[in-house]
């Protein structure tokens, strides 16, 4: 089956978004990776339809990315995953809203922050689990690491479940860089540097293993700078 | 190779090294043994350079050079190897990757020119059969999902990947079922070679009779207290170590 490909680049969307419709049995993909501006991206499925969305936030500046995905038709599914970028003095924010309003749907939203000198990142996650969602499954994930002291980082998980019959789970961790791996890989020879390259690298893998594409990866890879 | 005089360490302002001295020479296996929370894997540690310990006086003398002296990645650069007791996971680096950037700042430090692309493939495989480990788990991330032996084994590739002068293997046997012991013990004897050299920290004298070393030391409160030949291992085993620890005096 066809999946219908968004890609949302700088020059496309200097300060707005879309609202799109996914038709029942329809599939989407919708990558975005700009880096000033606000941005509202509407996603509303019908029956059976399934969305990814992987999204890259950085800026050298501030940008603010506004995902609003609802699961209107039984058995619609769907993902959002990211990375969020906060280096000088940017601020980089992400607000996401996983509306449950049918039955059996699943939703998956991994989210990765991070943030270096004075940059400051705020995640804002919302699922929502309407009265007759029944059966739903939804699952959200918000890691993020502080390079620097002065780096902030604020992470706000929020469930609203209306339904009894749901798997839902949560986690938001913030983090320093892990001393022990940056030891072993110094002790194979690494310098430091790279070292950290290499375990931020890491850190966001999981993220970026979603994209299909791989001239599209490429793409997320040099605006990460952590390209091999 | 490696001379270590009156070397004294400690973390967080207790000492755990008081006074190490010790010597080793190229082509030869040591031994250091002793009860737990003597201080044989700090001084493994120190030797690496791990930044959590504080030398607080000493010297250390690796191939000419001050050791103390350089960064943690100048050491692994130089040919020091250590394996680690318990093998760190790196999440999302994959085995391949890190293997690439290590195996080509050893190769600069050692004057040879960079491998292939296709010449490092074919160098991990075979060096991957040395320890009988899957090279599938090239593709994986390090250590990651790994089984206990198999993150042992996994050092010990690594050490045959970077070709060390002065290996430094910590507890490399625990946790170890025999036949994990034998194979990472065959693979650790078919690198051993007249120029370099091995040190094994171990508890038991189980490894040392599929390595058989030249010297074995016992470590005490932070001091070698006692070396000998390859029989004192067993007599160590047979007679644990009061015997010593009776005759020394503090």
């Amino acid at each position: 089956m066809d999946v219908r490909k968004i890609v949302l680049r700088e020059e496309d969307c200097s300060g707005c978004g879309g609202d799109w419709q996914v038709a029942a049995g329809e599939s989407v993909e919708l990558y975005q990776l700009c880096t000033r501006g606000e941005h509202r991206v509407s996603l509303h499925l019908a029956e059976g339809a399934h969305a990814k969305v992987v999204f890259m936030a950085t800026s050298e500046c501030e940008v603010a990315y506004d995902y609003s995905v609802e699961l209107c038709g039984e058995g619609a599914s769907a993902e959002l995953y990211g990375v969020m970028v906060a280096g000088g003095d940017s601020k980089v924010r992400v607000r996401t809203e996983m509306r449950h309003l049918a039955p059996n749907c699943h939703s998956d939203q991994q989210v990765r922050g991070i943030a270096d000198e004075r940059g400051y990142g705020l995640f804002e996650g919302l699922v929502y689990v309407a009265p007759d969602a029944q059966k739903t499954e939804a699952y959200q994930q918000s890691r993020n690491v502080l390079l620097a002291p002065t780096a902030r980082i604020q992470t706000q998980p929020q469930l609203e479940i209306y339904a009894d019959d749901v798997k839902c789970s949560h986690g938001a961790t913030v983090g320093q860089m892990n001393e022990e791996q940056i030891y072993y890989m110094r002790q194979r020879g690494l310098s430091e540097e790279a070292a950290r390259k290499l375990q931020l690298g890491g850190f966001v893998r999981e993220i970026l293993d979603r994209i299909d594409d791989e001239a599209l990866r490429a793409e997320f890879e040099q605006k990460l700078k952590i390209g091999e | 190779m490696l001379k270590v005089k009156n070397l004294h360490a400690s973390v967080d302002g207790k000492e755990i090294l008081r006074g190490i001295n010790c010597e080793v020479k190229a082509g030869e296996v040591h031994a250091i043994m002793g009860p737990n929370g003597s201080g044989k894997s700090t001084f493994a540690s120190v030797l690496a350079g791990n930044e959590k310990f504080e030398v607080t006086s000493g010297e250390v003398e690796y191939d000419g050079k001050d050791l103390l002296s350089m960064s943690i990645e100048e050491r692994a650069r130089e040919g020091l190897f250590l394996g680690f007791q318990y093998p760190v996971e790196i999440p999302g680096v994959s085995m391949a990757n890190f293997m690439k950037l290590a195996v080509a700042e050893r190769r600069k430090a050692q004057g040879l020119e960079p491998l292939t692309a296709g010449g490092m493939l074919k160098y991990m495989r075979e060096k991957a059969a040395v320890v009988e480990l899957d090279s599938k788990l090239m593709n994986r991330a390090v250590n990651e999902g790994f089984s206990g032996g198999e993150k042992k084994k996994n050092e010990i590739f690594q050490m045959a990947m970077l070709d060390p002068r002065l290996s430094l293997l910590d507890e490399t046997d625990s946790g170890l079922d025999i036949d994990a012991l034998r194979i990472v013990a065959t693979g650790v004897n078919r690198l051993r070679s007249e120029n370099n050299a091995t040190v094994l920290i171990t508890h038991y004298q189980r490894l040392l009779d599929y390595i058989v070393p030249d010297y074995v030391h016992v470590l005490y409160k932070g001091r070698i207290i006692y070396s000998g030949g390859k029989e004192l291992a067993l007599k160590l085993e047979k007679e644990g170590y009061d015997w010593l620890i009776a005759d020394y005096k503090e």
